[in-house]
């Protein structure tokens, strides 16, 4: 039997390291900050998720469910090592992505959430979560799956995705698959961008964001 | 040919992912314009033409002729589905005209109309791939973005073009399109952000290398609408009609690798010469140009093989701002099929729409000053179906 | 061993692909199937990364080979470092799905 002092002096979080900002062109020459979210923005990114979870379609309903759980879940102190990227477009936020740390090595990559689709906010999105999870973090893998099959195939070519059938994602009941720090580094060049520092005005004006209504509940969009 | 043709009365549904109505909303939002611009009512109509490609495989009905018949009121006038793959639109104009210009019928109505964002991508693009040849093409997985970038990249062998060319096309259409409210896409873009930038690679990801997204159109909802009638009766609708001065419709073999020269576009350049023969004037005399550029490629190559620039070099035009709004020569002042979006069979109508809208000085913010002469062209398989018209200002 | 076949129309010689009832410059009836043979260079290709339902492999090289004959096909090409010019040879293999059933024909390999 174990002491219960040597069972609380575990330490379960592995040590925070912040993600730092950088900033990128879409296509429509607009600039993207992509910035950590702090646990103290939680409840307006559930205001941005909260809309999505009557989506119509492309399983938006089931991904924002999930991630208001995580997020909410996060701000509640009942998830460890979990983290939110947010993407912020002229004061507007486009999109959001999350992770979390099963301990130093393993990070499990939970989802992504485009306001604005079809501009490649999510992709941008996606590959700054595991840039942060890989380079900052210092994880050597990152387990991956996806509810939509759509995208998925892209992003296992675009990637290098590995299969893991051992392994169940903790969204349960789907395939799981592996981004090793190998691979990752093998398509960096093809998939992440973005510079550093992010020029101050621009920061500032990604710290206070707006949300918008998602392209995909609206009846007439692109 | 018969009587002279015009064009009374034009309208088109906003293009776009249109999940507030169903095809035949769509139809109708396009045909009530028209019919509301022409000025003519339901009992004048003798005769309604609907171009729609994929209406049977995507909105699970057929009949959408007389469904559109039914639905506008115009029984007991009669009513058929015009079918000709990405040339319906055009196809459907054409037959209208044959049948007004032989007397058959005084006053047409010819809606083209497409829904097809609700369905998946891969499902679109392996119906719209049944134009190809079945055992030569199709079978190994071919579909219209592989064959237009299997064209860009003998351009590129061939005529030096660069896929900067290609981006400066798409530019050039998106600002277009930003001054038209009815395009599908009002959506700035930049070289920067779609070519230049690092990051570019991942904004503007392959589709069929080298075509990459945005060289290629979007997949679009929505409908346009003409009324066409005799070139005598048109004077009571309006001051200056816009007459239908000449049609040029050819065919190319089947498959792309049969063409005598894959890189040339046999079929756009005699339905060209066609349409110029009937309407006794040649590529100087037009002022303004719509042309099918489901992929920006096929708006270079389409200029060139239509009799407009020397084979191999629009893309050197594009770069000398030759075909901007304010050019000597604007190519797609509506956005084309890139901005303005490709509801399959809505395309070729919308050509005339714009056209139509140029021609009597209509055309707002994308006005091209001074425009007396107009050419469309409406590109059907992979172009190997062909339809182009000439249309002129009558005064 | 399955062989790539064409036609050849016997009044002007030409060969083409695939197989047709007239021939495609002079009309003539009078045409005999024709082996391809194993040489062919390549005129053009794309790399399709949006492949249609049925085709599980991303990218699909696909591109348009000529034969020494003159004959041209459009197949799926399978080869390290395509270019055009290469030489490539028609091999028989699984192409894709369409529907349930799965599909076979010619495509291209390196010699």
């Amino acid at each position: 039997m174990t002491e219960v002092a040597d069972f609380l002096s575990v330490d379960w979080d592995v040590p925070r390291k912040p993600y730092p900002a950088k900033a990128l062109t879409l296509a429509t020459g607009e600039k993207m900050v992509i910035r950590e979210a702090s646990r103290e923005e939680v409840p307006q990114l559930l205001m941005a998720i909260r809309p999505l979870l009557d989506a119509p379609g492309e399983f938006y309903d089931v991904v924002a469910a999930r991630t208001y759980a995580e997020l909410l879940g996060w701000h509640r102190y009942r998830v460890r090592n979990e983290y939110c990227l947010v993407g912020v477009v002229d004061g507007k936020l486009v999109g959001l992505v999350n992770n979390r740390l099963v301990d130093k090595d393993l990070c499990v990559s939970l989802h992504t959430i485009a306001m604005r689709k079809g501009r490649s906010v999510g992709a941008h999105l996606f590959a700054a979560k595991q840039e942060h999870a890989i380079e900052y973090l210092g994880v050597s893998e990152i387990l991956v799956t996806a509810e939509s099959p759509r995208g998925f195939n892209l992003l296992v070519v675009n990637w290098g995705l590995e299969p893991r059938p051992g392994v169940q994602h903790e969204l349960g009941g789907a395939k799981s698959w592996v981004l090793t720090k190998e691979n990752y580094y093998k398509h960096k060049d093809e998939q992440v961008f973005g510079k550093r520092p992010v020029p101050g005005d621009l920061y500032e004006q990604s710290l206070n964001f707006e949300l918008i209504e998602p392209d995909i509940m609206r009846l007439e969009s692109d | 040919m018969g009587r002279k043709v015009a064009i009374i009365g034009c309208g088109m549904s906003k293009f776009g992912r249109r999940d507030d109505k169903d095809l035949m909303g769509l139809l109708v939002e396009a045909s009530t314009r028209s019919l509301g611009d022409a000025g003519v009512g339901r009992k004048d109509i003798d005769a309604v033409y609907v171009a729609s490609m994929l209406c049977g495989e995507l909105t699970h009905q057929t009949a959408i002729a007389s469904a559109l018949a039914d639905e506008l009121l115009v029984l007991p006038a009669a009513a058929e589905r015009i079918e000709n793959g990405p040339a319906s639109g055009a196809s459907a104009v054409k037959n209208a005209y044959a049948a007004v210009a032989s007397g058959l019928y005084e006053t047409v109505l010819v809606t083209g109309g497409e829904k097809m964002r609700h369905a998946p991508g891969p499902i679109v693009t392996d119906l719209i791939a049944t134009i190809t040849h079945p055992t030569a093409e199709y079978v190994h997985g071919v579909t219209l973005p592989s064959l237009a970038g299997m064209l860009t990249r003998l351009y590129m062998q061939r005529y030096g073009l660069e896929p900067r060319h290609l981006a400066l096309v798409a530019i050039k259409n998106h600002n277009n399109g930003l001054k038209n409210p009815y395009a599908h896409l009002h959506r700035k873009i930049t070289l920067e952000g779609i070519y230049l930038e690092p990051e570019a690679k991942l904004n503007n990801p392959p589709v069929a290398d080298p075509l990459r997204m945005y060289y290629c159109c979007p997949i679009t909802d929505g409908a346009a609408s003409v009324v066409i009638t005799s070139a005598e009766k048109a004077k009571k609708f309006n001051d200056t009609p816009v007459t239908v001065a000449g049609i040029g419709h050819a065919t190319d073999t089947l498959a792309v690798h049969e063409r005598e020269d894959p890189a040339v576009l046999k079929a756009v350049q005699i339905s060209s010469q066609r349409a110029f023969d009937m309407a006794k004037s040649e590529p100087k005399a037009i002022d303004v140009i719509e042309l099918h550029d489901a992929f920006e490629i096929l708006e270079l190559a389409e200029s060139e093989d239509a009799g407009f620039f020397e084979k191999g070099t629009a893309h050197k035009a594009v770069e000398e701002g030759v075909t901007e709004l304010d050019g000597d020569l604007p190519i797609n002042p509506s956005g084309g099929l890139k901005a303005r979006g490709h509801p399959v069979g809505a395309t070729g109508v919308a050509q005339i729409v714009e056209l139509t809208w140029q021609l009597r000085g209509d055309a707002g913010e994308r006005q091209v000053s001074g425009a007396e002469q107009a050419y469309a062209l409406n590109f059907g398989g992979f172009g190997n179906n062909v339809v182009s018209f000439v249309l002129k200002r009558s005064d | 061993m399955e062989k790539m076949t064409g036609v050849k129309c016997k009044s002007c010689g030409r060969v083409f692909y695939p197989k047709r009832s007239n021939c495609l410059s002079c009309m003539s009836g009078d045409i005999e199937e024709v082996e391809l043979g194993d040489g062919c260079k390549l005129l053009t290709y794309t790399k399709l990364y949006a492949v249609p339902l049925g085709v599980d492999r991303i990218p699909l090289v696909l591109g348009i080979v000529e034969f020494e004959n003159g004959a041209r096909a459009t197949g799926q090409i399978e080869a390290d470092h395509v270019q055009i010019g290469m030489q490539l040879k028609p091999v028989w293999g699984h192409l894709r799905r369409i529907g349930r059933m799965e599909v076979f024909g010619f495509k291209f390999t390196q010699p």
